[in-house]
């Protein structure tokens, strides 16, 4: 074991044993109450709305890599993508999906391509159409996504998954230079997702998108998961409240060393 | 076999897991190979995104569809680089670098404070007094604001401490909290994804 | 009439915010700056060197991010040369690279001999992998410069084997800060850190909880540290336009309520009527 590790190993093991236990136990019972998520409510009734008026849809997962600590925020951004590929082939709607990072395109094209085997039409699918390779350059590829927005008038933009100095230049750009596109949004990094609640529609908040994929499959066992996270998060609230009350009457410094071996 | 490739990478994000906390160095080592193997992996995956760019704007150019000439600038600048580079001294070659400093840096900063333009324009839209939730947010921005303008603080010397106090206090706790929600809900998508549960971008 | 407010076009806002922001740059405000605890600290922690100590300078930011971090990292570099510290320059990223090999040259033009005072080690591969290599054996990790010499040539270099061997570490972070909390924190050497604004609130608890030592943040800490280093540059430049700027858009806000108020209170009236 490295050293400083031996809480982090604990912690992992204790999220595993909880979701897989979760997991099981909503295998055979009721799906469990998950709060409903409107953004992504939204979702069906844009897209369908865009099909109707004739105007794109745009799907963009931001600008993190599958390769760093925010690819379970680009992850989940692909999952969005798989329902939002599978509402618009249903619906016949114009999808676009630009991708920036270069490890993300694969996997966007995979995902946009089970969204249209999922609505029954993958005849009708285009890579080359649908999912745009931008630039591997941040600015530009903004810029150009800007554009398409603006220029052909995008309907909806949806987006969700891993976005850093690009929140306010999406979540305004979208609404400006002749746009006037809905915008529903989702992020969890915490330095920028203030920028997405204000300026967008619709916006998940933090795990609100990490969830989003289990959220859509409506799978038993994948929404267990989710009730797995919130027993994580009721035993961080107990060590808060354990760690504050020890703090205010003596020293939390014991507290502190566990967490932190 | 359809479950093959799913199963390699669970395999291997295992063993990168088990690496991060496990001092064992042929885990160590096989780690490193594997990172490094990601790398490349990533380097082609640049190579099928120049490719879908350059096909999708050669069509553009040839079937003169609207914004052609931008397309053709675009292409231009695709190939202008690798070709500086290749031709005149590499990478860090004089023309190389004068691209990289005189052209793509001046265009990269001049993008990014078109934001800046953005920020005022959103601020205008948004802060408006439509409910009780709307002020509170309105005065707990201007407030803020006003602590970070040095100028207003001849009006009152207090604004920069009451608006560290918003940033920290409330702020700050509402923070803390999304983190650690975040924090668990990044760790259960992981333990989603290398369970394989979750497959929307995989095949 | 006063409903209008709640409606201006965003061009006249475009414009005005250009005219605002451009004029103090070129007719300067000079106006008053108070420097913040964090920035101060930093300033302290850059004090405690002597001449001699060895120190790690990394960049992380792009030209895109340049406005907000740029300032900052000029004027420390100022500030170690001043104290005659030697300083190892790299980015971990390909653009930090870029302003390393532009400091190296900057001040070997100013007098400071290549490899004996300063060396630019170029990029560091991998991000945080490439860094918690880095730090545990830093010959092995970048065996050559940028400038293609062999690291166990230079007198810079000589004896040094991982990050404990170096006085301070900074690192001008453009979004990763966390990796050098992560991965050089450990060490028990002091990290000085030149943030981006966006990400201070998050690297602040880890000031708090001494992991890091010094916090820079965005423009106004670069102004701040040439406030206290007495060398006006950029930072202090950029100060009274981001100043000027933060003025109108507080002006625009006011000016949308009083439009969105008068514009309700008018549909009241009319609903009344």
């Amino acid at each position: 074991m490295i050293q400083g590790r031996l809480m982090q190993t604990f912690t992992f093991l204790l999220t595993l044993v909880l979701v897989v236990y979760n997991m099981q136990r909503y295998r055979k019972r009721d799906v469990p109450y998950i709060r409903r998520l409107e953004p992504i409510e939204q979702i069906n009734v844009s897209v369908r709305s865009a099909a109707e008026l004739k105007r794109p849809v745009v799907m963009h997962v931001g600008s993190g890599a599958l390769t760093t600590q925010d690819a379970v925020q680009t992850m989940a951004g692909l999952a969005v993508t798989a329902y939002v590929a599978e509402l618009s082939a249903r619906y016949g709607a114009d999808l676009r999906v630009p991708v920036i990072r270069p490890d993300v395109f694969p996997s966007a094209i995979i995902a946009t391509r089970k969204g249209y085997e999922a609505a029954g039409k993958l005849t009708e699918f285009d890579p080359l159409k649908t999912v745009l390779f931008m630039s591997g350059d941040f600015m530009a590829a903004h810029m150009q996504i800007l554009s398409i927005i603006q220029e052909e008038k995008a309907y909806v933009a949806i987006l969700m998954g891993s976005f850093t100095g690009d929140t306010n230049l999406m979540g305004e750009g979208t609404k400006v230079g002749g746009a006037d596109a809905i915008t529903i949004s989702g992020l969890a990094r915490i330095t920028h997702v203030a920028f997405f609640v204000v300026l967008t529609d619709f916006a998940l908040i933090g795990e609100e998108l990490l969830v989003a994929g289990a959220y859509l499959s409506k799978d038993r066992a994948s929404l267990g998961s989710i009730v797995a996270q919130d027993w994580m998060k009721v035993i961080a609230v107990v060590l808060l409240v354990a760690g504050g009350i020890m703090a205010t009457f003596s020293s939390a410094s014991s507290l502190i060393s566990l967490l932190s071996s | 076999m359809k479950q093959l490739p799913l199963r390699l990478g669970i395999a291997i994000c295992g063993l990168i897991l088990l690496d991060h906390f496990l001092l064992i160095n042929l885990l160590r080592n096989l780690s490193k190979e594997i990172l490094d193997y990601a790398a490349i992996v990533t380097a082609f995956a640049m190579g099928l995104g120049f490719v879908s760019l350059s096909i999708r704007h050669y069509k553009a150019i040839k079937a003169r569809r609207e914004g052609w000439l931008y397309s053709t600038i675009l292409v231009m600048g695709l190939l202008s680089f690798p070709v500086a580079t290749f031709l005149f001294g590499g990478l860090r070659g004089r023309l190389g670098m004068w691209i990289y400093d005189n052209i793509y840096g001046s265009i990269n900063a001049t993008f990014y404070s078109i934001q800046m333009f953005y920020v005022c324009s959103g601020s205008y839209r948004v802060f408006r007094v439509k409910s009780t939730q709307a002020v509170v947010l309105g005065i707990a921005a201007m407030l803020v604001v006003f602590g970070r303008t040095p100028a207003l603080e001849g009006l009152w010397a207090g604004f920069p401490n009451l608006a560290d106090w918003l940033w920290k206090v409330p702020g700050g706790g509402a923070q803390r909290g999304i983190v650690i929600g975040t924090g668990v809900g990044t760790m259960a998508a992981g333990v989603r994804y290398l369970l394989g549960i979750e497959r929307s971008s995989t095949q | 009439m006063l409903a209008k407010l709640a409606h201006i076009d965003s061009r006249v806002i475009f414009a005005a915010f250009f005219i605002v922001v451009s004029l103090p740059l070129i007719f300067p405000l000079n106006l008053p700056l108070n420097v913040l605890g964090w920035t101060r600290q930093s300033y302290d922690e850059l004090q405690k060197l002597a001449a001699g100590d060895l120190v790690i300078m990394t960049m992380q930011y792009s030209p895109a991010l340049m406005a907000d971090s740029h300032p900052t990292a000029v004027v420390m570099m100022k500030h170690l040369m001043q104290k005659n510290v030697r300083v190892i320059l790299m980015g971990d990223t390909p653009d930090g690279a870029r302003w390393a090999t532009l400091f190296a040259k900057e001040w070997e033009g100013k007098g400071k001999t290549y490899g004996v005072d300063i060396v630019d080690l170029g990029f560091l591969p991998g991000y945080e992998t490439g860094l918690a290599a880095f730090v545990r054996d830093i010959p092995k990790t970048m065996p050559r410069d940028a400038r293609g010499n062999d690291v166990g040539s230079l007198p810079i270099m000589k004896g040094i084997k991982t990050v404990t061997d170096v006085k301070l570490f900074i690192g001008h972070e453009s979004g990763s800060g966390r990796n050098y909390v992560r991965q050089v924190s450990p060490y028990k050497i002091p990290v000085v850190i030149g943030c981006m604004t966006a990400d201070a609130y998050e690297l602040e608890p880890f000031l708090q909880a001494k992991q890091i030592q010094g916090l820079i943040v965005g423009l106004r800490g670069g102004a701040e540290y040439e406030k206290l280093l007495g060398a006006p540059g950029a930072g202090l430049a950029g100060n009274d336009s981001q100043n000027a700027g933060h003025l109108l858009v507080i002006a625009f806000v006011i000016l949308g309520n009083i439009g969105y108020l008068a514009e309700r209170r008018n549909k009241a009236r009319q609903g009344g009527e």
